[in-house]
């Protein structure tokens, strides 16, 4: 109740917008911090709120959706390709200074790093190729950035941390995850 | 656009790629698709020997292929080959691996990677188990089946635990002596060992798995102290997070394994393995005492000229770690007797 009660102040002092700034980004993805991938993504703004304090500086909150394809190679295990959505929340400042949270849940296909064989009906031994298998995993995450829309240039640069785990294999723990990269803003 | 592209590109080249050799050596690396899993296998070494040596990890939720990757055994590699593999429950096998999950399951894993191996490479004329820790209790159940038994030359046992509760109560027994000699000699961690007779004197027999728990930790305290003796340089954390090996091996509690682990004893078995055996013990092992290598001894049904006990006077649960020469020998000595 409490909650709802500070939101409804909240509103009081911020004005909604329609839901436009969605952007694309592309990220250089580090899984288990060590082996590389690239994400690209595109950021859908579900909600919008804007609020001014007393020096009339701006400060704006952003809800978004974040659907993004991913490929990251763990080199000697497994190559995986992931795809899937984050729920973030970001806010950024007058002078641009961005900080978010975000959490999702992800497809994760992986292709195994070695050649694969499997025991036939025959008692032979044959390649499977493209061997490799299917499972889900969440992450959850912090990102800070510096975004360039309040000086009027439509990108941003963030860095993220987070952590993914992949039940239930092939990362059975939290795997450490680090995104660097940039955000490109489209409905000036 | 055209970078990203290229940079795409780029890592999936890199996935393919792979080393023939490694430090000269040879290495073969290959996933086994067995019943749900894929399971690593590397092998490495010199496979003109004809002799292949697999290495059985412990745990049961540990990696054979970080002992690989981590050059545990690379003084073997000269003169012989040596497959190692991920068990179903850990490393980094792929796939569901704890569903499905029972002894008679990874010994039947184990059959598939010895198939392999015997397939792939034509002159793999002697094929012998060496199995570590639980690698001990995986390697002398597959053994106790006869047909299994037939395609295997001979059985090596470093510190393996074949007899669980017995395996437990020694080191219980281990702990508590170790534990007295430190509050007898007044050490400055004193209090910590009182602890440990406090909280380990009561388990007389092993009843859950928390019992296991309880006396494992404090037998793991004594044996990082062992190893503080190691010959083999200890793989950084970077070094290790950043090989194929690294994502972090899970200890999660898999309940069939942990139910096995209190009551499991094969003593009743072992008289149908007669095959040549080495038993290697370390006489400063608190994990798996030296009393479990004297009981593989007892009920093994190999012939006694055939079955030795070796001890490693100052050596530790890792038996290879300290006196690696005097290891490596009576492996040779072993090998070249019966392969």
């Amino acid at each position: 109740m409490r909650y709802l009660l500070f939101l409804s102040a909240l509103l009081c002092f911020t004005r909604m917008e329609a839901q436009n700034e969605s952007s694309l980004s592309l990220h250089y993805h580090a899984f288990n911090i060590f082996h590389s991938g690239l994400e690209l993504g595109y950021d859908a703004p579900l909600l919008k709120l804007e609020s001014i304090n007393k020096k009339e500086q701006k400060r704006w909150y952003q809800l978004y959706l974040g659907p993004s394809l991913g490929v990251y190679n763990f080199r000697g295990n497994h190559t995986g390709i992931t795809l899937g959505s984050d729920l973030g929340l970001k806010t950024i400042g007058h002078n641009g200074f961005e900080v978010e949270i975000f959490g999702g849940a992800h497809y994760l296909r992986t292709i195994n790093a070695n050649q694969t064989f499997e025991l036939n009906n025959n008692g032979d031994f044959e390649e499977v190729k493209a061997a490799g298998q299917h499972y889900y995993q969440w992450r959850l995450g912090i990102g800070f950035g510096k975004n360039f829309l309040p000086k009027g240039h439509p990108f941003s640069v963030n860095v993220k941390v987070g952590a993914s785990q992949t039940p239930p294999q092939p990362s059975p723990s939290i795997t450490p995850n680090i995104w660097v990269g940039t955000n490109y803003y489209f409905n000036q | 656009m055209k970078k990203p592209l290229f940079f795409l590109f780029l890592l999936v080249a890199t996935a393919c790629y792979k080393d023939p050799i490694i430090n000269g050596q040879y290495s073969g690396e290959y996933y086994i698709r067995h019943e749900g899993v894929d399971m690593p296998v590397y092998v490495r070494g010199n496979v003109d020997s004809e002799v292949f040596l697999f290495f059985l990890h412990g745990g049961p939720k540990l990696s054979g292929i970080e002992e690989a990757i981590s050059n545990q055994f690379a003084n073997l590699h000269e003169q012989y080959a040596m497959v190692y593999y991920d068990q179903r429950s850990g490393g980094f096998t792929h796939g569901n691996r704890n569903e499905n999950i029972s002894e008679e399951q990874l010994a039947k894993d184990l059959d598939v990677v010895v198939d392999f191996i015997k397939s792939t490479y034509s002159n793999a004329r002697s094929i012998f188990l060496m199995g570590h820790s639980w690698g001990g209790y995986l390697g002398t159940l597959y053994l106790t089946d006869a047909t299994r038994q037939d395609k295997i030359t001979a059985w090596i046992e470093l510190a393996g635990n074949h007899n669980q509760p017995l395996t437990w109560l020694s080191s219980r027994d281990f702990v508590l002596e170790y534990a007295q000699a430190q509050i007898d000699a007044n050490a400055e961690d004193k209090s910590f060992w009182e602890e440990a007779i406090e909280k380990v004197t009561p388990i007389t027999t092993i009843e859950k798995f928390e019992d296991i728990l309880d006396i494992n930790f404090f037998a793991q305290v004594i044996d990082r102290r062992v190893g503080e003796n190691s010959v083999i340089p200890k793989q950084s954390r970077i070094e290790y997070m950043s090989s194929p090996a690294g994502i972090d091996v899970t200890q999660k509690p898999i309940p069939i394994l942990d139910n096995l682990a209190i009551t499991a004893n094969l003593n009743p078995l072992m008289p149908n393995i007669t095959l040549p055996s080495l038993i290697m013990s370390g006489r400063l092992d608190a994990i798996v005492p030296l009393a479990v290598g004297e009981n593989a001894m007892e009920f093994l049904g190999t012939p006694d000229e055939d079955k030795s006990l070796v001890i490693l006077e100052k050596s530790g649960h890792d038996i290879w770690k300290i006196e690696q020469e005097r290891f490596v020998r009576e492996i040779e000595n072993f090998v070249e007797k019966y392969k």
